[in-house]
């Protein structure tokens, strides 16, 4: 693969290496110096033995595979604990091709090499901490969040990432005039009011939109500008970040790189919200405090 | 690296909604307020920080179809749970012939059950899901046997099959009669085979006064030679409609099939000699500006 040829050229692991390491040939950019170079051969020849000490211990037999557990017992991905060593693990500085490339992301290439363009992930975590206030904000206000992956092996982290921070999810189609048509779109499958059924049924916007592919999507990125709705979005190199709000300049291939976006968004928003439910609820307990000292 | 976060003005953190960064005690150098909404010069309150407003129930309420997408994202996590699933190994083998085939509700009775307006596309990917659920080793787990029920369709064809293992329609009268209908053309025969010793009665004649042509008489005689049971079934029809040759192949097909009830295993002989199938052929209709079916008027080149 020619990521791996890249991987050991390009940017020197500045940020700690976390064992979430999936691929054995990440080993090049740890700290430590690689055991092979002063073991002898016969004693770590094969890469199993040297990754033992990768492998949480196992008391109990092992459910799940062994790559998952390594990935779920290291640390969880969430915003506070992002590094650059961590987007590298997966693949978001992995641009597309050179002469596919859009000269407005020129501040945000690192270089080129193999014939793609690398993003500089010292701005990808800047942007991404960047979108998880906003998204933390925002869902800190009570905002509905929406996110939209459209492609076909991003619908699961769609709908997992809304379901994990209370929002809600486009993982097919992306209708176009959801927003500008929203009676006609969104009013047509809701429960007629049984009070007065001939009123129109009430309609609802998203607050934010979390798009992960933005080059398919246009139509949802002008209904958002037409609506006034912010638009956080993971823009590659061959995309224009001046046309979203909030723009990731990073990867929107690998799935594991939009999954890791996506949960690191949708984990800030679950903050947010937690927060909004601590504040409503200290303000329940003031207002039933003053009402029963009265 | 710091003056170029400096010169885009990123420091800043930012709201979407009315309310101001009051209520935030994060400090900024620059602030610089980038987003979509205009500034309104109406004073921020407080209370709306605290405003409870209604949200859409579900999760998938922008997709347009919440419902149906709903539903497809709950059997879909319903099969990646029960992905690694290992039924036991001693199921019978008829519960496995049996349960090979699913029937499932068709677009109508699937619509109405789940209250969705479903078109053939969806009501398709709605069947694969649930076939994939379905392949599951057996015994099924219980919240899948339970999820899936609602969609079987159960025939009452169906259900007598598998009572009685064979189709209770086709049988022998009281006086050991099979009853058959065959049609050609304009021609529908009625036919009753029963067991006897070859005679062949149509409208009551014999066939040799009602066929005056050896074609059709062999037509007639056709299922019973090409079985060699001539000489033990009676055949008594009653032909109307049509024309000899009609008449004549209606009675062929008639026969035939009155000879299957008495036996199924010559269905292969017969459908070889061409007994079984009901000929589709009849006569074309006339299309306006033509003379005939196919024939055209005269070409006048002026």
């Amino acid at each position: 693969m020619a990521s791996r040829a890249i991987l050991k050229s390009v940017v020197p692991c500045t940020g700690r290496v976390s064992h979430n390491i999936q691929k054995s040939s990440l080993r090049a950019f740890s700290t430590v110096k690689p055991s092979r170079q002063q073991a002898p051969v016969n004693e770590q020849s094969t890469p199993a033995e040297a990754l033992k000490d990768l492998v949480p211990p196992s008391n109990a037999s092992l459910k799940k595979p062994i790559w998952r557990a390594v990935a779920e017992a290291a640390e969880p991905i969430t915003p506070y604990n992002m590094s650059i060593g961590r987007l590298l693990a997966a693949g978001l500085h992995l641009g597309h091709s050179t002469s596919l490339w859009e000269p407005a992301t020129l501040p945000f290439i690192f270089g080129t090499r193999e014939g793609i363009s690398i993003i500089n992930l010292e701005h990808t975590l800047v942007y991404l901490r960047r979108a998880c206030n906003v998204a933390r904000e925002v869902a800190y206000r009570g905002g509905n969040i929406l996110f939209v992956g459209t492609r076909p092996g991003f619908q699961d982290l769609t709908v997992d990432a809304a379901r994990r921070c209370e929002g809600y999810h486009v993982s097919t189609k992306w209708i176009p005039g959801t927003l500008t048509n929203a009676h006609q779109v969104l009013g047509r499958h809701a429960t007629p009011d049984p009070n007065d059924p001939g009123k129109a049924p009430q309609t609802f916007k998203p607050d934010l939109i979390v798009l992960l592919n933005p080059l398919e999507n246009n139509i949802a990125l002008a209904e958002a500008q037409l609506n006034t709705i912010p638009v956080i979005a993971i823009t590659d190199t061959d995309y224009d970040p001046r046309r979203v709000t909030y723009p990731i300049p990073a990867n929107d291939d690998s799935i594991r790189g939009v999954e890791l976006v996506a949960k690191v968004i949708s984990t800030a928003a679950k903050d947010g919200a937690l927060r909004r439910k601590q504040l409503l609820d200290k303000k329940d307990k003031e207002a039933r405090f003053t009402r029963g000292e009265r | 690296m710091s003056s170029f976060l400096l010169r885009r003005g990123l420091v800043a953190s930012l709201h979407v909604t009315n309310t101001t960064a009051k209520i935030l005690t994060r400090p900024t150098a620059i602030q610089t307020i980038r987003c979509a909404t205009t500034q309104s010069a109406a004073p921020v309150q407080e209370n709306s920080l605290y405003e409870v407003r209604e949200k859409p129930q579900s999760l998938s309420y922008f997709t347009g179809n919440y419902k149906y997408n709903d539903l497809l994202i709950e059997l879909d996590a319903l099969h990646k749970t029960f992905i690694d699933w290992q039924g036991n190994e001693n199921s019978d083998a008829i519960e496995v012939q049996q349960t090979t085939s699913n029937a499932w509700k068709l677009r109508d009775k699937m619509s109405q059950m789940l209250e969705i307006p479903l078109k053939t596309s969806q009501w398709r990917k709605i069947v694969l899901h649930l076939n994939s659920l379905a392949s599951l080793p057996k015994p099924l787990p219980v919240p899948v046997e339970a999820a899936l029920r609602p969609y079987r369709r159960y025939d009452q064809q169906q259900q007598q099959q598998g009572a009685n293992g064979a189709s209770p329609s086709k049988t022998l009268d009281a006086l050991g009669r099979a009853y058959a209908v065959g049609r050609r053309k304009e021609s529908s025969a009625r036919c009753w085979v029963v067991e006897g010793d070859g005679k062949v009665l149509i409208n009551g004649v014999s066939m040799q006064e009602y066929f005056q042509r050896p074609v059709d008489r062999d037509q007639v005689q056709l299922p019973l030679e090409v079985t060699e049971l001539k000489d033990q079934y009676n055949v008594w029809a009653l032909v109307n409609g049509g024309g000899s040759t009609g008449q004549a192949e209606a009675i062929k097909l008639g026969v035939g099939r009155a000879l299957l009830t008495h036996n199924e295993e010559l269905k292969p002989i017969l459908r070889k000699a061409g007994c079984i199938t009901r000929d589709p052929r009849v006569v074309e209709r006339k299309k306006e500006g033509q003379r005939k079916a196919r024939a055209r008027y005269t070409w006048v080149k002026r």
